[in-house]
């Protein structure tokens, strides 16, 4: 399966959103993107993003205050 | 999650700023419940705080008059407010379109943010529906939206709008990129619902005042700081939203 990272760490949380709409037109269905966020309220953008968008969070780190979040595309 | 304290003058957004408010938000209320303030009193608040302090600008429930309110927006950005509130009740929703889109017009070139808001108890009001703020927001190029309450008789935001329809509004607005503000009678015991929400903005009165009477009382920095502390917690994950 592809997985391609994107470190949102440094992003306001419409920075995150913004970057994961940019991964997303060249993903194929069925693969993978890991988001590393720094904070509760930017993993809370990043679930509701996906469910609106019809992808699945399939994974969730802890690390600290940051998170990564890997996301499979719909 | 920035905190918003709503304040009358300048000892009060002294007060939301030392218990670290990051935005203070001038209005009158005694000018209708949420009424504008004077140009004299935005100005001193807004030239007593560094701009990472926001200032913003309450404009209330404003007329059906696009010119009248589009000069006051202008008025507000002249006075490097960091956004203005533009609030409808018994607006129609092309006359508010209209409204904002010269309002965007007239701010063109500052630095200051257009804000739509609509109230989530309008319906009371025989009003316009809250949810069109999303709509209008995003037709109009405004820069965020905020969802209040008109009602100030102890209930609050949580009583005329559930937590999954703000919840849909606010991520929809943030998949717009607009800035997202809750506001509406909110105190501590609404944080677990409000950080579920994760709008951008909480705005706050009553629970900032000393007694938590929005009238009456005045902000206390004390109490602004236990908000601030309280929201903190729950940002941080010390404190489970979700338990």
């Amino acid at each position: 399966m592809d997985c391609s990272f994107i470190d949102a760490t440094s992003k306001s949380c419409k920075g995150v959103i913004a970057a994961l709409e940019g991964a997303m037109p060249a993903m194929q269905k069925g693969s993978e993107v890991k988001v590393k966020v720094s904070g509760i309220p930017d993993k809370i953008d990043v679930y509701a993003w996906a469910k609106r968008k019809g992808h699945r969070v399939a994974s969730e780190d802890k690390n600290g205050t940051l998170y990564v979040l890997g996301i499979i595309k719909g | 999650m920035m905190l918003m304290v709503s304040v009358q003058d300048l000892e009060e957004a002294k007060q939301a700023v030392i218990g670290r408010a990051d935005i203070v938000d001038v209005k009158n209320l005694q000018e209708t419940l949420i009424g504008a303030n004077f140009p004299p009193v935005i100005k001193q608040v807004r030239e007593a705080f560094p701009k990472e302090i926001h200032v913003s600008v309450t404009l209330g429930a404003v007329p059906n008059q696009v010119g009248t309110v589009a000069l006051a927006v202008y008025g507000a950005a002249m006075l490097n407010a960091t956004s203005v509130k533009v609030g409808f009740v018994n607006t129609d929703y092309k006359t508010a379109l209209d409204i904002l889109v010269e309002s965007k017009k007239a701010i063109e070139g500052t630095n200051t943010k257009l804000i739509a808001a609509t109230f989530a108890d309008s319906h009371l009001y025989g009003g316009l529906d809250p949810k069109s703020v999303i709509s209008l927001a995003k037709e109009s190029k405004s820069d965020g939206m905020l969802i209040d309450t008109l009602t100030k008789d102890g209930r609050n935001l949580f009583d005329f709008m559930d937590e999954n329809t703000l919840k849909s509004m606010v991520d929809e607005g943030k998949e717009l990129m607009m800035s997202t503000a809750l506001s509406g009678s909110l105190k501590i015991g609404d944080f677990d619902e409000l950080v579920r929400i994760n709008p951008d903005i909480v705005g706050v009165r009553g629970a900032a005042c000393s007694d938590g009477d929005r009238y009456g009382g005045k902000i206390a920095s004390s109490a602004v700081r236990r908000l601030k502390d309280e929201l903190e917690r729950r940002i941080s994950g010390e404190l489970d939203v979700y338990a």
